[in-house]
């Protein structure tokens, strides 16, 4: 999973990138939990319930004659990547902001433990949180094609 | 129908990624070596055994008040009081070992050519071979055995000298060696230090002649790794008296195990989530600062080995298997690792394979320049053969392996 995701990796950074594949810098191994996968579960399992949801829930702006334009998929899917991007900005702030990212992975520091650079910053959270629209979209394009096709009314949403 | 189709096909997208970096998640703690700290244990102090030469031409040391007497006195004084030991025993070497005590102080004061004769033993010979083996028999578990000596050699008169100094190289190899044997993480430390002198040089046909200048002589130090890196630390160098050490020789077996890892970020590259202390994948060209070349730093413990900052320092002493490398150390950053130093490598262009970096062993180059390898007459701050003697204990040392520690990176 984690290699889906640092096919972004050059927009939210390599070292929050080691921090999420689960690097220590207490251990210097990677022994803490892969956040890439809980993340990527998360994604995968929410965009296949607004797939599951446009193509077969009966009800308005879902499996509904009126919703199967192409732009109705696309709000679903809008929709299901905001919520994704939320997950990956707000788990990736919070560790940022309660000191859970390892010292090593922070900053750089001389030989006399003195901050040389910063090397997580808030916006590599924002950056992250992009990626993850970005993924989850992924995700929510493919069970859109392997679901569809036994859908009564949006079978030919988007395309097709 | 639909539904367990999707169900199916859910479970079925989902379990081999995760199952994957499980995997990798497990695996990757087994291999590594735990950051031990090499301190000695306050409660195991080592009984120090400080062996003084007596051989007659020592004599010239220790007429009045000399620097050899006030660098002894101090040195043995702020063992006691740095609290290293709470046993030091002093005694006499030429042929026997004579016990002199624990009184520092009344050893001091009772240096001299006339206390030397009295207290006996065959003052004549200077056979540091057997001296050396003398003190290695004598030098147990949890004992540091220090030698103070001229290191001149005698072989006496009719003897074929360089084959009597080719002798005695071999014989402290083989002292030294058998000594090991028993002792694997045995160390010893060389300090070559200085002091006037007046008195009689016995040539080496023993014949006198008469001088009254300074000398050198030399400390030696022989015990447990730990236990001599420990010393080093409550007694520096700095603390000496007198002129102060002139230089240092060192010699310790050869450590594998000693902890480093590859430092993150220090280059552009990944680190391999199975073996990341040691193996880097996707190396490429450094798009940060001026130069971008390829490159990778890794911190080390380089500590225990007696060596000063220096030797450590100085790329000479260290020896890559890729000569495309090149190399430069700066000292770590704080950490709890025990990482004492940053060994930053570059290179022209991206490579794959294993680098090596061997810290080697090295005999200094003060060696040779105060080696006098004649000894028909005193010539000012050399000793006639001491090359053969530390040669010897080096030997000894690197019969198997020619360097301290080794460290091999993945380049994948």
């Amino acid at each position: 999973m984690g290699t889906i995701y640092c096919w972004f990796e050059s927009l939210f950074g390599q070292n929050l990138g080691e921090y999420l594949w689960g690097y220590s810098c207490d251990t210097q191994v990677y022994s803490n939990k892969n956040l890439f996968n809980s993340i990527g579960l998360i994604a995968i399992l929410i965009s296949l319930i607004f797939v599951l949801a446009y193509y077969y829930l009966p009800l308005k702006f879902f499996n509904h004659p009126r919703s199967n334009r192409w732009w109705n998929w696309l709000i679903i899917l809008l929709l299901s990547g905001i919520i994704n991007f939320l997950i990956g900005y707000g788990w990736t702030i919070n560790d940022f902001l309660n000191g859970n990212i390892g010292d090593c992975l922070m900053y750089t520091r001389d030989s006399d433990g003195n901050i040389v650079s910063q090397l997580i910053y808030k916006k590599d959270c924002w950056l992250f949180g992009l990626s993850c629209f970005f993924i989850s979209s992924m995700f929510f394009i493919v069970w859109s094609y392997i679901l569809k096709w036994w859908s009564r009314n949006c079978r030919h949403s988007p395309i097709f | 129908m639909n539904k367990t189709l999707i169900i199916s096909i859910a479970v079925f997208l989902l379990l081999p990624g995760c199952n994957n970096e499980r995997k990798k998640v497990n695996t990757l703690t087994a291999p590594l070596i735990p950051a031990v700290p090499t301190k000695v244990s306050a409660s195991n102090k080592p009984s120090v055994n400080v062996y003084v030469e007596n051989s007659g031409s020592m004599d010239g040391y220790v007429r009045g008040i000399t620097d050899f007497e006030q660098i002894v006195y101090n040195y043995l004084t702020d063992i006691i009081i740095s609290d290293f030991t709470d046993s030091l025993n002093l005694f006499y070497i030429n042929s026997d070992i004579i016990p002199q005590g624990s009184d520092i102080s009344d050893f001091i004061e009772r240096l001299e050519p006339s206390t030397f004769r009295i207290r006996g033993g065959n003052r004549g010979i200077s056979d540091i071979s057997n001296v050396l083996k003398t003190v290695l028999s004598e030098t147990q578990e949890n004992e540091i055995a220090i030698l103070v000596t001229d290191g001149i050699f005698s072989p006496g008169i009719g003897k074929d000298a360089a084959q009597y100094l080719n002798n005695q190289q071999i014989g402290i190899k083989r002292t030294f060696a058998e000594h090991l044997k028993t002792y694997p993480n045995t160390s010893v430390l060389i300090y070559h230090l200085s002091s006037q002198f007046e008195g009689y040089y016995y040539n080496r046909e023993d014949s006198r002649i008469y001088i009254n200048s300074q000398r050198p002589f030399y400390i030696w130090i022989i015990g447990n790794s730990e236990q001599l890196d420990n010393l080093c630390h409550k007694v520096p160098t700095s603390k000496f008296k007198g002129n102060g050490i002139q230089n240092i020789f060192t010699v310790s077996r050869s450590n594998e195990n000693k902890n480093f890892a590859i430092k993150l970020g220090s280059g552009n590259f990944d680190l391999d989530k199975k073996s990341p202390k040691n193996t880097i994948m996707h190396w490429k060209k450094d798009k940060k600062g001026s130069q971008n070349s390829p490159r990778f730093s890794i911190d080390a413990n380089l500590s225990g080995f007696l060596l000063d900052e220096s030797y450590l320092k100085d790329t000479a002493n260290y020896e890559l298997n890729n000569k495309d490398f090149k190399m430069s150390i700066t000292k770590a950053v704080i950490n709890n690792f025990g990482y004492t130093h940053t060994l930053i490598l570059s290179s022209p262009r991206v490579q794959k394979g294993i680098i090596t970096i061997k810290l080697k062993t090295k005999i200094p180059g003060w060696v040779v320049e105060v080696n006098d390898d004649d000894g028909s007459s005193p010539i000012a701050d050399k000793t006639y053969g001491i090359k053969y003697q530390i040669h010897g204990v080096y030997e000894a040392f690197t019969i198997n392996k020619d360097f301290y520690t080794e460290i091999k990176i993945n380049i994948k």
